[in-house]
């Protein structure tokens, strides 16, 4: 096989993946076009689309096939999607080149740290899988299509990055630890992978250079089990590094000598035996710190949310915070949610009307990958309540000939009194926040609205 | 000599001498200036005081939007009068709410771009069409239609939503002492006011007075103190040129934001005289005029006739 045409493909591949997606999302505008749907079917090739689908909506969604398709590439090939597709992965990759040509010196202490960590992946999973199954998607949240997303939209809104910066920086000290342990999709293909037909095996003589170790950027080299393991990217780099030539691509042994597909990692089954208690343990831990923080965080106080969001709180369990809402919205109305506001509220979309108004285009709904916005009609909209501060209102309290809530209200909500007093009708009342942010009174609106 | 055109004449002075910040011999400057190649351009603002017949109203009926703007010039005395080569023109249509065309809350898309498209046609260097909307431009000019209209003709259509659009000027009225105004139109050669005649819950109507109003950074201003005063003393402080109305139709109530009921009326008024062409709008809409409190604070402000029997109007 050519290693330089596959590698070449590869870099190709990565290349165009990272390009396109940050201009797609750059692009994203009103009112959202093409690219939002190319974004769309993109970001849908991520399993993790499809859990939460299932877990959410409970409906088989009719793009099921594009994550399915991942999947099998995964069980033919192990992780192509990470090592040859991912955008996020692309950039991880190329800040990795660069953290090991600048930092050289680095390189077998990180050897040793992505090895020592790596197997931390499948507690650090089942976390995940314990708090996604309670009813919130931090799991979503740091999946490479929302995680990347959000950081970009940061960058766009003049926000400080500051996890992408976090993870980059992790990347040049710790190669692609990011990929291998912590990224929900990785460690997920990570499991799947475990049944892959064709994979890197050492057939030829092995020196024991330990050169694969070295270079293989998610500490899965073959050297020590005779297999690539299974977070394997399917670089080739070790391949192309052997010495002796002695690692091939090829289908996976285990087939030939056993027709029953077993897990790749011998030693791996044998640690996992032992630690069965301590897995329990650490379930029953993550099961009570779900619960308690369930509890806590969605105590936090309400806020506008975009039209046709789910009530709280499926909204923040459904939301994986990808921020295309907040990068289409024309009124620059809905803005992420600070940490401040608790981890469950973290990066969401919410609006403070005073700042700007939401002008009901509903573009939101059209980009929201996840359907926590759902595609409501205008009709049917409820994102809250205005309520008159009559003592405060210009036209209440002064007899000014104001009216400038009544003017601008979109949708009607609002009717003048034989007196030209603004009067809310709340059968009527969406909760644009148009009138709070029209009211002319000096500091806090003399016409608020409440959220649902 | 009026001030736009002694400004006008003092830029172009000024460029032409390169003695950009000279403040001295302003009126040789302006002088000169008439005698070089700039000539024409110096002449736009007196030819649009005067070309145009004060006393007249042209009123267009008909359908097709290019005719009806065709005809209303060619009633006026041609659009050249107005629009001389090399002119910036800016025009202030009504798109400040998010409503499609056939809803009838802004002016109407085809008839800015026949606007746009005649002044270019008549040598005009740039045909600038702004607006303040309630909500966000984006949203305000693709669903108005007017963005795309507009380019489509060569014009260029933008909102003016942020105050360095604006700058400070002296009204010197009793509500309005000043005001952050539109440097757009400050700088025009031509400033056309391109309102839509519909509904308003407040004012009743809104017309080309009213519709002065979204060349203001601080609106909340006029209705914290006295919105008609406000609106009477915008419109003494800067007369446009020509006010067109757009009252081919319009809702007639749930105004100004809509959605409402739609009438037609098929008619497009021109008129130099802010408070005419007003008075006869609200008359064609059916109200009485004396029932706009605007117009008539504005009559009182010596902004223009409210007597239509003072005019003539003109149908074609």
């Amino acid at each position: 096989m050519n290693f330089k045409k596959v590698s070449w493909l590869r870099h190709l591949l990565q290349f165009i993946s990272l390009l396109s997606f940050v201009i797609l999302l750059v692009s994203i505008s009103y009112p959202p076009g093409a690219e939002n749907q190319v974004l769309q079917w993109f970001s849908r090739l991520d399993p993790w689309m499809l859990l939460s689908q299932l877990r959410w909506h409970q409906e088989f969604p009719s793009w099921a096939w594009l994550p399915l398709l991942t999947l099998a590439a995964t069980v033919m090939w192990g992780r192509i999607f990470c090592g040859w597709l991912c955008p996020f992965g692309a950039l991880l990759a190329l800040t990795d080149k660069i953290g090991r040509t600048v930092l050289k010196k680095l390189l077998p202490t990180k050897t040793k740290i992505v090895y020592a960590l790596k197997p931390m992946r499948n507690y650090w999973f089942l976390i995940l899988v314990v708090i996604f199954i309670l009813g919130s998607n931090w799991v979503f949240f740091l999946t490479p299509f929302a995680l990347f997303s959000h950081e970009i939209v940061k960058i766009l809104q003049g926000d400080i990055p500051w996890m992408l910066w976090g993870i980059l920086t992790g990347t040049l000290l710790f190669s692609r630890l990011w990929c291998s342990v912590v990224c929900p999709t990785g460690v997920l293909l990570s499991l799947t992978a475990r049944l892959r037909l064709f994979r890197y095996e050492i057939t030829g003589k092995c020196v024991q250079c330990k050169k694969c170790t070295r270079i293989c950027t998610v500490g899965s080299a073959p050297v020590n089990t005779g297999v690539a393991q299974d977070g394997c990217l399917a670089c080739g780099d070790c391949q192309r590094i052997c010495p002796t030539k002695a690692i091939k691509w090829q289908r996976s042994s285990y087939l030939d000598k056993n027709s029953q597909p077993v897990s790749a990692d011998d030693v791996a089954t044998t640690k996992r035996r032992e630690s069965r208690r301590r897995f329990f343990k650490v379930a029953f831990a993550v099961t009570m710190a779900g619960i308690l923080w369930k509890k806590t965080v969605w105590a936090a106080e309400k806020v506008l949310r975009p039209p046709g969001a789910l009530p709280e709180p499926d909204f923040t369990a459904v939301c994986n915070r990808c921020g295309r809402c907040v990068q289409v919205c024309p009124g620059k109305a809905l803005r992420p949610m600070p940490i401040t506001d608790g981890l469950a509220n973290f990066e969401t979309p919410h609006i403070i009307p005073r700042q700007n108004r939401c002008d009901l285009c509903l573009s939101c709904q059209k980009v929201c990958p996840t359907g926590a916005i759902a595609e409501v009609p205008l009709e049917k909209i409820q994102m809250g309540q205005a309520v008159i501060d009559r003592p405060r209102c210009l036209a209440w309290n002064d007899g000014k000939m104001c009216y400038i809530c009544g003017e601008q209200c979109p949708v009607l909500a609002i009717v003048a009194d034989g007196q030209h007093r603004p009067v809310v009708l709340a059968d009527k009342c969406v909760g644009c926040g148009s009138c709070e942010n029209a009211c002319p009174v000096d500091g806090e609106a003399a016409i608020r609205v409440f959220p649902n | 000599m009026d001030r736009r055109q002694f400004i006008s004449g003092l830029g172009y002075g000024l460029l032409s001498l390169g003695l950009a910040g000279c403040g001295l011999n302003l009126s040789e400057k302006s002088g000169t200036a008439q005698n070089n190649k700039n000539t024409a351009n110096n002449q736009v603002a007196a030819s649009a005081a005067s070309s145009y017949d004060r006393g007249k109203l042209i009123i267009a009926e008909g359908t097709d939007p290019n005719s009806l703007i065709e005809k209303g010039f060619a009633a006026l005395g041609g659009i050249g009068a107005l629009v001389r080569s090399g002119s910036s023109v800016v025009v202030k249509p009504n798109f400040s709410v998010a409503r499609k065309p056939e809803e009838a809350a802004t002016t109407n898309p085809q008839l800015l771009a026949a606007l746009v498209k005649q002044c270019l046609a008549a040598g005009a260097k740039e045909v600038k069409v702004i607006d303040y909307p309630f909500q966000s431009p984006a949203v305000c000019l693709t669903n108005s239609g007017i963005k795309d209209a507009v380019e489509a003709v060569g014009g260029k259509a933008y909102a003016i939503n942020t105050q360095s659009f604006y700058t400070q000027v002296d009204i010197n009225g009793k509500i309005l002492k000043n005001a952050l105004f539109s440097k757009d139109v400050l700088n025009a050669d031509v400033f056309i006011n391109f309102p839509i005649l519909k509904h308003h819950s407040i004012t009743k109507l809104t017309l080309g007075m009213k519709n002065m109003m979204g060349l203001v950074w601080d609106r909340g201003y006029f209705h914290k103190t006295d919105l008609i005063q406000g609106i009477a003393e915008l419109a003494a402080f800067r007369k446009p040129q020509l006010t067109i109305v757009d009252a081919t139709r319009g809702i007639i109530d749930n105004g100004p934001t809509g959605p409402g009921t739609i009438r037609e009326w098929n008619q497009v008024i021109f008129g130099v005289d802010p408070v005419a062409v007003d008075t006869y709008a609200a008359t064609l809409f059916g109200v009485k005029p004396e029932e706009i409190a605007y117009i008539t604070a504005a009559a009182q402000l010596g902004v223009g006739e409210m007597d239509l029997r003072k005019l003539t109007v003109v149908k074609v």
